[in-house]
This record gives C-alpha cells, sequence and structure tokens, in this order.
C-alpha cells in the first residue's frame, strides 16, 4: 500500500544548522519520497542526529526549510509539531527507549493513544502487528523482562503501528547483535513498505545501509548524495 | 570504622565524587540544607522555647536576691509575719539570709492595651544586708548604688517603685514620675525612683518586672503582714551539702505542716511539672516536622544514588570496596547534616523567638507569668539539635548507602534496570505488624510522671505506630494505583503514562508518599483534636459562663493574677441595686501531696441557687454538706492526677491545721490541667485567712440597661475588667485559639515541607528521565501531554498521601482525645470531626501538589532534547 499522498515525505532545502563558529551542515538538501528508504551515513559527531532532530522540529535551524509530508513544519506551533509527529512520524532508536513502567503492548499501543484510536481498534492493530512480529507472547512483559531483540521489535512496533508517512530511524541495529540486527532491518523494511512510508535511517553500518535505495553522507558540514 | 590508610582515598573521593556534585547542583543542594535547617530550626527553637517556659517560672526570683538555695511558701493561701518568725526562728543559728517577699501582678494602660508586670515587694533592709556582706565587688557596687540613689529615703515615701532601664526606656520613665498602675481591684499611683537598686544580677534587666519594697508594697496592696514566699540565700562558701542538708532539716523541723519548703531544683521542678504535658506535646510535634526534613535528606541521598549508579559501578569495577561506597554516602549523609544542623541554629535565632511568643502567650494564660526575654541559646540545647541533625541524617543516609554499595560493577549493569524498588509484600507486612503494636500500645497504663499526670508514652508509641503503618499501606497500595485508576489510563496517555510510574514504584515515591501523609495526618489530627476540644469546651464556656456581667481585675489575662478583688469593692459591686443575684469566687494556689494545684471557694448557695458547673455523672445531691467544711467537689483534671473520684477523702494542710474533706462530686473544668478542688468560700476564707476574691457573676435585673450598668461600672472601678456574658465567652474562645496558634505553626512548617519533599521527587525523577522524555516529545507528545504526566504522577501521589494522611489523622486524633489528653491533661473530650476542615486540608494539600508538580513539569517538559549516545 502506498501513501495516498505523492509529495515527498522528506523535503529539506537549504538546511544549516551551526553551534557558534563550528558548522553542522550548510546548505542541506534532502528528500526522501514515500515508499523510499533512505541511509544517512557519516562518522560520529558529524550532525546526523542533530540533523534527524531538525527534521523532527525538535530542533531549529538557522536557515532553510523542512517539509513532512508536504506540510511546512516551519509555520507550525508547538502542540501542531507535536501532532504532525503522533500522525506522521514514527521513530525507532538505537537504544529502543521503551517506557520502563509500561507492558509491550502498552508501549505499542502508546503510539495510537496519542492519535486518539478507539480502544477496540487500538486493541486489534497492536496484537495484530504483535503477532505478525512474533512477540505476541510477550504482550504483559516489562521492557526490563525483554531480550535485547525482543526489545527492537516492540520498539518498531510502535514506530509503526500508526502507519506514519515517515520513519526516522537513528542507528536502529547499533544495540543488537548482528543476528538480531539483521533480524531488525528485516522487519523494518517490509513494515515500511507495507504501508507504504519513507525512512530515513541514520546507521553506520554499511549493511544496514544497503537495504536503502538512496544514501546520504554527512561529512564536514556537507551533506552529500553518497555511492 | 575507616581503616588506616582509607581516610586519603574517602577524602578524595569526596571531593571528586560529592563535592563536585554539590558544586555543580549547586541550587539543588542549597535547596536541600534549607529543608534540614528548618526542620532543625524548628526542633531547636521549641527546644529553646520549652526551655525558657521552665526558666521563666524562677527568673523572677533570682532577680532581686540572687539564686536561693531554698524557699518557703505556704501549702495555701500565703505565709503571715508568724511563719517569717518561725523561719528567722529555725535559722538562727546558720548564715542563711532570708528574703521575705510577696509577688503581685500589676498592670499599666497603654494606648490600646495594657502590659502586665510582675510586681515584687522585697525586703530593702534584708536585701542590702545581705548584698553589702556578699563581696567585695558586691560592697563596691552596691554601696555606691545605695549612696547614689538615697534607697533608704524612698522607704520612708511609702509608693517608690524600681524597674529595669529597658522597662523605664520603653514608657519613657524618669526618676521621680508618678504613674498610674492597675493593681487588683484599684489604681494606685506609684512614683517611679530608678534602676532596681540592690540587685543581685543585671542578666535579667529585660525582664518585665516592677520592684518595691515590701512593707511599701503590702500596704498599698492592703496586704499587710502577708508573705508570698520566703528565699533563703546561703553564702557561697557555705552552699555543701552538708550545710544545705542541715538547713534543710532545720527547716522541715520547724515546718508547722502548712510550709512547702522547696529547694532550687526542686522550684525549677515544679515549673517544669506544670507546663509538661504542654511542652512534651509541642516536644513531638517539631520532632514530626524533624522527620518529615529528613525524609527528603533520605529522598535527596537515594536519588543522588540513582543518578550515580554507572559512576558507583565503574568505581566498584575500579576496586573501591563495598564498604568504602557506604562510608562515602554516610559522610555525605552526615556533613549534610551538619552543615544543614548549623543552617538550622542559626535559622532558629529568628525562629524561636517567634515560637517562643506563641507559646509564652499560652504559658502566661495556663500556667504562670512568664516573658520572651527569658530565652537563651543554652549550649545543651544547640548541641542536642545538632547531634540530632548528625544522626538523623546519618540514620536517612543508611539505606542509599546501603543501596549504593550493593550496586553492580558496571558491567552487570543493564539498562532499563529500575534500581530502589523493594518488594511489595514486605509493605503488607510492615502494615499489619505496626498496626498490631499502635493496637497494642493503646491500652497501654500511662508512666508515671512529675507533675501527677500521666506520661502517655502508650499513647505516643501508638500515635508513632499508626503513622509507620499508614506510610506502609501507603507503599502497598501504591502499586495498586494503576489498577485502580485503569479505566482512566486506558483513556489518556497522560494517566497511563504518569500511573504506570507506580507499577515499579523507587524509593523517592514512597518516600514523598510518606512525608505526605505524615504532614496531612500530623495536621488533621491537630484538626479532629482542635475540633474536638473546641466543641467541648463551647459547650461547657456556655453551661458555667451564664451571669449577665462577670468582674475581674485587669491582669487576669495572666494565669498567676489571682485574687485581686478587695472583699469591700466585692461587696460594693454586689450591692448595686440593679444586681438581683451575684456570687463570688475565691481561687488560691493549694499544694497537696507535693502537687501544686488549685483551691477554689465557691458561694454553696449560689451554686445550689443557680446550677452551672458541668458535672461528671450525676450532679451531687448534698452541696449543702460543703458549708461544713467536710467536703469538696473535685474537677476531671484533679480526679486524674490525684486518683481520687466520689466517696473518697483529701487531706490538706491550712493555716487552720490539717483538714479531711470527702468528694461530693466532679465537674469538667477545662481551664488548667492542674485541676482544682472547690470548697465554700466562707470555710477557703479561714482556711487562707485572705477574703479577697478572684471573680464575681453579677446577675442584672430583667429590666437593667447591660451596656449602661457595664459603662458605669467601668468608670467607677477603672482597675477592674467588667465584661458581659457574651465578651467574656469570646475572651475565652480566643485565649483557646491562642494556646494552639503555635500547633498551627508546627503544621504549616510540616505541610510546607512535605510539599516541597513531593516537588523534589519529581524534580529529581524528572531529571533521570530526561531521555524517556525526548523519546515521548519524538513519539509526538507535546510540552503539554508532557507535563501532564508528571503532574498525573504527583497528583496521584498526592492524593493518596492525602487520602492515607486523613485516616491516619482521624486515628491519631483518637489517640490524642482518648489517651493522651486524658493521661496527660486528665480531661475527656466529646470526639468531633470536623469534615469541612480536614476536606479543605486535604484541597489545600493537593492544589499546593498541583502547583508544585505543575512548575516543575513544565519546566522539565521544556527541557532540551536529550540521547543517550
Amino acid at each position: 500500500m502506498l501513501n495516498s499522498s505523492q509529495a515527498p515525505v522528506i523535503d529539506a532545502k537549504g538546511l544549516t544548522k551551526s553551534f557558534g563558529e563550528r558548522i553542522l551542515f550548510a546548505d542541506a538538501e534532502l528528500r526522501v519520497e514515500p515508499g523510499q528508504l533512505v541511509a544517512l551515513l557519516g562518522p560520529s559527531g558529524a550532525g546526523k542526529s542533530t540533523l534527524l532532530n531538525c527534521l523532527e522540529g525538535l530542533e531549529t535551524i538557522d536557515s532553510g526549510t523542512i517539509e513532512i509530508a508536504g506540510q511546512s513544519i516551519a509555520a507550525l506551533t508547538e502542540p501542531e509539531l507535536a501532532k504532525l509527529r503522533s500522525n506522521q512520524i514514527g521513530t525507532v532508536f538505537q537504544f529502543f527507549h521503551l517506557l520502563p513502567t509500561l507492558t509491550a503492548f502498552e508501549n505499542i499501543e502508546l503510539s495510537l493513544l496519542l492519535k486518539q484510536v478507539t480502544p477496540h481498534e487500538r486493541y486489534e492493530r497492536v496484537d495484530g502487528l504483535m503477532k505478525q512480529l512474533g512477540i505476541s507472547h510477550r504482550q504483559e512483559a516489562f521492557p526490563s523482562e525483554l531480550s535485547g531483540g525482543e526489545m527492537q521489535r516492540v520498539a518498531i512496533a510502535r514506530a509503526i503501528v500508526h502507519k506514519p508517512s515517515v520513519i526516522f530511524a537513528d542507528e536502529p541495529t547499533g544495540n543488537l547483535d548482528s543476528k538480531s540486527g539483521l533480524e531488525a532491518l528485516e522487519i523494518l523494511t517490509q513494515l515500511c513498505s507495507n504501508i507504504g512510508a519513507g525512512m530515513l535511517m541514520v546507521t553506520h553500518s554499511e549493511t544496514a545501509a544497503s537495504y536503502c535505495s538512496r544514501k546520504y553522507s554527512l561529512v564536514d558540514g556537507s551533506l552529500e548524495p553518497a555511492s | 570504622m575507616i581503616l588506616p590508610g582509607e581516610t586519603k582515598l574517602l577524602i578524595h573521593l569526596a571531593q571528586r565524587v560529592v563535592v563536585r556534585r554539590w558544586t555543580q547542583q549547586k541550587l539543588k543542594t542549597l535547596a536541600l540544607l534549607l529543608v534540614v535547617a528548618l526542620g532543625v530550626s524548628v526542633f531547636l527553637s521549641i527546644g529553646l522555647t520549652n526551655r525558657a517556659a521552665i526558666n521563666s517560672f524562677s527568673s523572677f526570683t533570682g532577680v532581686v536576691a540572687g539564686e536561693s538555695q531554698y524557699y518557703v511558701r505556704s501549702t495555701i493561701g500565703s505565709l503571715d509575719l508568724a511563719d517569717a518568725r518561725s523561719v528567722r526562728t529555725a535559722l538562727i543559728k546558720t548564715e542563711a539570709s532570708l528574703f521575705p517577699t510577696l509577688e503581685m501582678m500589676a498592670s499599666v494602660e497603654m494606648a490600646e492595651s495594657q502590659e502586665n508586670y510582675k510586681l515584687i515587694g522585697v525586703d530593702f533592709l534584708a536585701s542590702a544586708s545581705h548584698l553589702y556582706r556578699t563581696s567585695q565587688a558586691n560592697r563596691e557596687l552596691q554601696g555606691s548604688r545605695i549612696e547614689n540613689m538615697g534607697v533608704f529615703d524612698y522607704l520612708a515615701q511609702g509608693n517608690s517603685l524600681f524597674a529595669p532601664s529597658s522597662v523605664a526606656s520603653r514608657h519613657q520613665w524618669q526618676a521621680g514620675d508618678d504613674i498610674l498602675f492597675n493593681l487588683g481591684s484599684e489604681q494606685i499611683e506609684f512614683r517611679y525612683s530608678g534602676e532596681i537598686p540592690l540587685i543581685a544580677s543585671d542578666a535579667n534587666s529585660e525582664l518585665p518586672l516592677l520592684v518595691m519594697d515590701l512593707y511599701a508594697l503590702a500596704r498599698l496592696a492592703d496586704r499587710v503582714g502577708q508573705i508570698d514566699r520566703i528565699d533563703i540565700t546561703l553564702p557561697s562558701e557555705l552552699r555543701t551539702q552538708s550545710y544545705l542538708e542541715k538547713v534543710s532539716n532545720l527547716l522541715e523541723q520547724a515546718n508547722p505542716g502548712n510550709w512547702v519548703i522547696e529547694s532550687n531544683a526542686e522550684r525549677i521542678k515544679t515549673g517544669s511539672a506544670m507546663t509538661l504535658a504542654l511542652r512534651s506535646n509541642l516536644r513531638a510535634l517539631s520532632a514530626l516536622s524533624l522527620l518529615i526534613a529528613f525524609l527528603l535528606v533520605f529522598q535527596a541521598l537515594d536519588s543522588s544514588v540513582s543518578q550515580r549508579r554507572e559512576e558507583i559501578a565503574s568505581l566498584r569495577s575500579l576496586g573501591v570496596t563495598v564498604r568504602q561506597i557506604r562510608l562515602l554516602w554516610l559522610l555525605e549523609a552526615a556533613v549534610i547534616g551538619a552543615l544543614g544542623g548549623v543552617a538550622g541554629i542559626a535559622l532558629a535565632s529568628l525562629t524561636a523567638r517567634f515560637f517562643s511568643g506563641m507559646v509564652n502567650e499560652t504559658v502566661n494564660a495556663l500556667y504562670y507569668f512568664t516573658a520572651d526575654d527569658t530565652l537563651d541559646y543554652a549550649y545543651g540545647e544547640i548541641g542536642l539539635a545538632w547531634v540530632t541533625a548528625i544522626a538523623a541524617s546519618i540514620l536517612a543516609g543508611w539505606f542509599p548507602a546501603r543501596a549504593a554499595s550493593l550496586t553492580p560493577p558496571a558491567q552487570l549493569l543493564k539498562k532499563n534496570a529500575l534500581l530502589g524498588q523493594a518488594r511489595r509484600a514486605i509493605f503488607g507486612k510492615i502494615a499489619v505488624l505496626t498496626g498490631v503494636l499502635g493496637a497494642a500500645a493503646y491500652f497501654l497504663p500511662p508512666l508515671p510522671a512529675p507533675n501527677g499526670h500521666g506520661a502517655p508514652i502508650g499513647g505516643y508509641i501508638s500515635a508513632l505506630a499508626a503513622n509507620a503503618c499508614a506510610i506502609s499501606i501507603g507503599c502497598f497500595a501504591m502499586e495498586s494505583l494503576p489498577l485502580c485508576l485503569a479505566p482512566l489510563a486506558r483513556r489518556y496517555k497522560s494517566f497511563l503514562i504518569g500511573l504506570s510510574r507506580f507499577r515499579k514504584p523507587v524509593a523517592r515515591h514512597r518516600l514523598a508518599l510518606g512525608s505526605v501523609t505524615v504532614a496531612v495526618g500530623m495536621t488533621a489530627a491537630m484538626v479532629v483534636l482542635i475540633g474536638s476540644f473546641e466543641k467541648t469546651v463551647t459547650s461547657w464556656l456556655e453551661q458555667v459562663i451564664h451571669a449577665d456581667v462577670y468582674v475581674r481585675s485587669k491582669q487576669s489575662q495572666s494565669a498567676e493574677a489571682k485574687n485581686a478583688i478587695s472583699k469591700e469593692i466585692a461587696q460594693a459591686i454586689t450591692s448595686e441595686t440593679q444586681v438581683e443575684d451575684s456570687a463570688t469566687i475565691s481561687r488560691f494556689s493549694i499544694n497537696i501531696y507535693g502537687l501544686d494545684t488549685f483551691i477554689n471557694g465557691y458561694d454553696t448557695d449560689y451554686l445550689i441557687r443557680k446550677p452551672h458547673l458541668s458535672w461528671i455523672g450525676s450532679p451531687p445531691d448534698n452541696l449543702e454538706s460543703m458549708k461544713t467544711g467536710e467536703s469538696a467537689i473535685i474537677s476531671e483534671s484533679f480526679q486524674e492526677r490525684f486518683n481520687v473520684g466520689i466517696g473518697d477523702s483529701i487531706d490538706i494542710s491550712t493555716v487552720l491545721g490539717e483538714k479531711t474533706l470527702r468528694i461530693i462530686g466532679i465537674q469538667s473544668d477545662f481551664g488548667n490541667e492542674s485541676g482544682s478542688l472547690g470548697v465554700d468560700q466562707i470555710v477557703l476564707e479561714k482556711w487562707t485567712a485572705r477574703d479577697d476574691a478572684q471573680g464575681i457573676a453579677l446577675h442584672l435585673k430583667s429590666d437593667v440597661d447591660l451596656e449602661a450598668f457595664v459603662s458605669d461600672l467601668e468608670t467607677r472601678y477603672p482597675a477592674l475588667e467588667i465584661s458581659p456574658n457574651r465578651v467574656l465567652k469570646d475572651q475565652a474562645t480566643a485565649i483557646f485559639h491562642q494556646t494552639f496558634a503555635i500547633t498551627y505553626a508546627l503544621e504549616g512548617v510540616g505541610l510546607f515541607i512535605s510539599v516541597i519533599g513531593l516537588g523534589a521527587m519529581l524534580f529529581s525523577l524528572t531529571l533521570e528521565r530526561r531521555v524517556e522524555i525526548s523519546a515521548l516529545l519524538r513519539l509526538g507528545m507535546s510540552r503539554a501531554s508532557l507535563a501532564s504526566v508528571g503532574i498525573t504522577e504527583a497528583l496521584a501521589l498526592s492524593a493518596l498521601g492525602i487520602v492515607l494522611g486523613i485516616m491516619l489523622g482521624l486515628v491519631q486524633g483518637w489517640i490524642l482525645i482518648y489517651v493522651v489528653n486524658k493521661q496527660a491533661f486528665g480531661w475527656t473530650l466529646s470526639l468531633s470531626i470536623p469534615w469541612n476542615s480536614l476536606l479543605l486540608l486535604g484541597f489545600a494539600t493537593l492544589l499546593a501538589g498541583l502547583f508544585v508538580s505543575w512548575r516543575i513539569s513544565w519546566w522539565s517538559s521544556g527541557l532540551p532534547a536529550q540521547q543517550e549516545e
């Protein structure tokens, strides 16, 4: 299923961000189409996470424009930005960042609760997705009781369950062994494809990047397409 | 115990780990020290205030004569000159100096109020003689004073009065000024003649004290031949154990039976015993404030363990031992206690004056005349407060120190691990155990106390156990909050996340809940006690204050002003043509079986004619028998204190010898926990050789204009307080509220600290959850929603604490009314639960919690996004 809107899910132009004298990126251009998987590569400290923060509207940019699912984020108020994130964006973190006091089910359900989906539909969607990911037997488990692979599946489910237009994945395999990492990538790309969501994945891993059709590299403040 | 060679490492670690963290989190450290300081200052202030209350009982005594070794007073009423002669005769072969003294209350009218002073009549000749021979220094000092002031010239004037310079300068009195004082039922002009001469010490020169010659005062106050007390002083070189015993034995041998002979220590004990119950209760309340403050120290140290667990684990991996980690945390706790304690001691110099003022008002109204100026910063009290602060802080730091030392090395650390969790079942067990302990302690008999009442040790244990039980129930119930509020959690994201935090609560949740529960419990208990007291006392006042007009001396606001209306004036007032019926009441201190209490002289016919006393059980049907001096009525406090009841007999010493009284009735009397014995007034006149009265009750004829009558009496008797029925009731109610003023202040401090605790919990947990907050922002939560998560968490905790606190308050209120008050004060109160006040308390605490949590949550929701790298 493809995203109904054919506009790019991420369309960033002329992005510049600096901290004092240090320019993190200047005049950066980045575009992710619906259903497209894009990798963002670069050494540690290059500013990849900051770029991700800027694209999600969590940090301000010095200049440039950002559109997410056809919507410019510059003009949005804080509640509107929050709404955009809960409706159009899904995020997968390196360290999962599951809420330790919520069960696996509730962690996934949270994305639907933020979107004000009815309880019945919430149950159906979360239950279905957990079955699909092979973790339905862990519904009542707390994060501290899950393995790394299980935690990342829950985190992926949480990012995808509300059918966002775009997924931001920040080193999604960085905290997993290679086998679990590959499984996570398979699941993530499969699910993105199923819902037609674009994905921007920050990674150091060439293997992870190989799943993407397009790559960008952020080096010394310059964001360039990479081969 | 620090092992040799370990000190250097610990100092190094303390500098790098503890001090650096303090300097990095200056505001947080400062806030923690302030909270400890507040708790310590309240505790110390009450300690100093209690001490001042005891000291001020005897502080007026030593000003003129210096510290005396023995005091002789009458078991009832006053001594007379024959007694003075007997004391002199008994001690004729000793080196003792005698100071016969009269003590009265005098007041001077101010613009909108009046000031009360203790007016002491002392034999100037005896004082001069004594001081002149005590030392060379005194000889020079007093000699020059006597010469310069011409003291003995003043004796001839007959109305010369001396005052400390502070008093004189406040009123701008100049030597030679004539000043009008209310003394008893009359206004008398005194001549201010300068600073107090023949003074033994300048230490108490700030006291509200007036001094004049004994015989001049006796003449002016119409008390010629009477003496309130004889102070006996020995030269310093003779104050040996054997000589003191010799003097004591001589006095005991000469005692005709109606003397109370007290050493200086015994005299202080007497004052101490009078206010024992009041002071014990204040001490208990201030200790609760201290307890709440140290729950916060516990919380802060627990927070530092949690925030630094990776650092601790790294230290462990590097070879720092479990014991050294524990010592490091205990050291931090001790330093917090020591620094907070020092700040608390400094703060107490402000707060002690505040609390002292309130306690003094109570002591003044209920026990004896006292003054703010008796507050001295005793090293003992200060040391106790400081050591308590350090000890409590180390105790509060014990569990966090243990948790720190048990933190596993770095490689064992696991993401998402929640530290500081305890098994829920253990709280259930503690709740049951403390509940059983509290119930058992409730029935413990009181321990004997020096004031004759019981020390309600069972009540205090029961209340303490109730606190522990309530906190344990809270810790047990906390984990059920998400389940209980599941419908809300299913519907709202803030509830889902906020409430989910109680599924795996950390120690700080429990500590914050504990401090809210204890503070609300303490306040609710006092609300119940005060409500019950108010209802009982109001209904009692409605019954006993029944006449149209009451007449008292203007010094009657002080419990020490007694029997101030002369018989002539009392007769003149009761004979007014507008008066239909009337009665006088007299009241004296009396010492029975070594305990001070009061004896009231009632007009028996009036008691029969106009029944107004509030009887416990059925009213006596043989009041008439009081007229023969064979029977008496007693108050409930007297019954408890002397362990006597209807049908029992009690022996008293009077100027006419030993008398035995049969008890025929017991009345409620909430005026003073010393209790009272009531006899016929005419009989009492004979037993005391005193015919003055303390108060007059007047019933007016139906056609009399009350206001005009009162106004007329006020004009003719300016030294007297003329109060219509309603005014007197209002005054009595005001005194009642005044006595509880200090408890309101202590409750306020407790609640304030507990709300700070709630804020501190939220603040520290929020800082630890910054990554989680960033993740929630990314998932699409708005700032307002994020803030509402924190508010939900804090409010759910507050609400649980408030509900438990109010339930705890009801239990403690019950214990206070039926155990502590009954045993310590000897009176029965009817339980009354002021639900509106309790709801208001709950609502106000919830609002305070809402405000604090809103501020912190809103602030934290705006923190920059943070990720774990």
